[in-house]
């Protein structure tokens, strides 16, 4: 049960918690309240204003069209990457996969996703300089994929590794960002000469879900 | 259902239901859960409850006292009665004229 309570923002455990476990102690929750309180975590996520907040605490602020169409554009390129790069046959003269256009796509994504980011760790109320160092350097290593080996790859472990710790270091406020690290990390294992260039398809699943949530966000305009 | 309960979508019947129970007095989450349980036969899953509990208490319609131990008690506001007050009366219509109808169709 208290996985499920964990699935709630902090911002709304701050607020519901002890009155919810309370709650529970006196009613011990049937597998329907189980799904119950699954779709209330979602719902909380979904309208985190909803949470009457005690002042200091963090929230999302008024995310730009721009940010959430960087961010949904971002983890479909790093999808249709993914797959075009799997799609590559392997050449005859070199002996490997040289997909330019999953690399072309894939550099997009990262650079999309980066600046995503960047305007997501400007929008926090606690504006954290983690964030910031960490998003900056998404978009360094994004950059530095589309220059040659072996400056590609530092490029690329850079972005991944940069990207798991701005989902650790961003906050509460933005949706998903356990989800975020989590899939950057299994980004790390991704290799162009097999199947494990599908790795990248839950990291781009992982921006998608990230854009659309903040997407239908609301600044919280009443705190108390 | 009418504003403000139109725009509360899923939660709505529940937010009806919560306002009804603290009609009569404030109430804790359990208490609430235990009595709407008893008006309407069909229990309140604790993730709906909270979900309504957060929409009233922030549209202004209920609001929470100091907690109790860790149960924290809600009460009905002004605006909370009066717009049960008006949802009611506008049901209680409904329910009148889908009767008349009926009586009239079955004679």
């Amino acid at each position: 049960m208290k996985r499920l309570v964990r699935l709630y923002p902090r911002a709304w455990r701050d607020r519901y918690l002890a009155e919810l476990e309370d709650l529970l102690a006196d009613r011990p929750p049937t597998i329907r309240d189980q799904v119950d309180l699954a779709r209330g975590a979602l719902d909380a996520w979904v309208h985190p204003q909803l949470v009457t907040r005690p002042s200091g605490q963090e929230s999302l602020g008024r995310i730009r069209p721009r940010t959430v169409g960087a961010a949904v554009l971002g983890g479909g390129l790093w999808i249709a990457g993914a797959l075009a790069t799997n799609a590559t046959q392997v050449s005859a003269t070199s002996g490997y996969k040289d997909s330019v256009a999953g690399w072309m796509l894939m550099i997009a994504a990262a650079v999309l996703t980066a600046a995503a980011s960047i305007e997501l760790a400007r929008s926090t109320s606690t504006r954290s300089s983690a964030a910031s160092a960490t998003a900056a350097t998404m978009l360094v290593g994004a950059l530095l994929i589309a220059t040659p080996w072996p400056i590609l790859a530092v490029g690329f472990y850079g972005y991944a590794f940069a990207a798991a710790g701005f989902g650790f270091v961003v906050g509460d406020a933005m949706p998903l960002r356990w989800l975020l690290s989590v899939t950057a990390l299994v980004l790390t294992s991704f290799n162009t000469q097999d199947e494990r260039a599908l790795l990248a398809i839950p990291f781009g699943l992982a921006w998608i879900a990230i854009g659309s949530l903040a997407a239908v966000r609301v600044p919280a305009a009443k705190t108390a | 259902m009418t504003q403000p309960f139109g725009e509360l979508g899923r939660f709505a019947e529940p937010s009806l239901y919560i306002l009804v129970s603290l009609s009569n007095g404030a109430k804790h989450g359990y208490a609430i859960m235990t009595d709407v349980e008893q008006m309407t036969g069909s229990p309140l899953g604790p993730g709906t409850l909270y979900g309504a509990l957060a929409r009233l208490e922030r549209r202004g319609l209920i609001e929470a006292l100091e907690p109790e131990d860790r149960r924290r008690p809600y009460r009905l506001t002004g605006a909370g009665a009066t717009t049960l007050a008006a949802q009611l009366a506008h049901l209680e219509g409904f329910v009148r004229t889908g009767l008349e109808r009926l009586g009239g169709g079955t004679r």
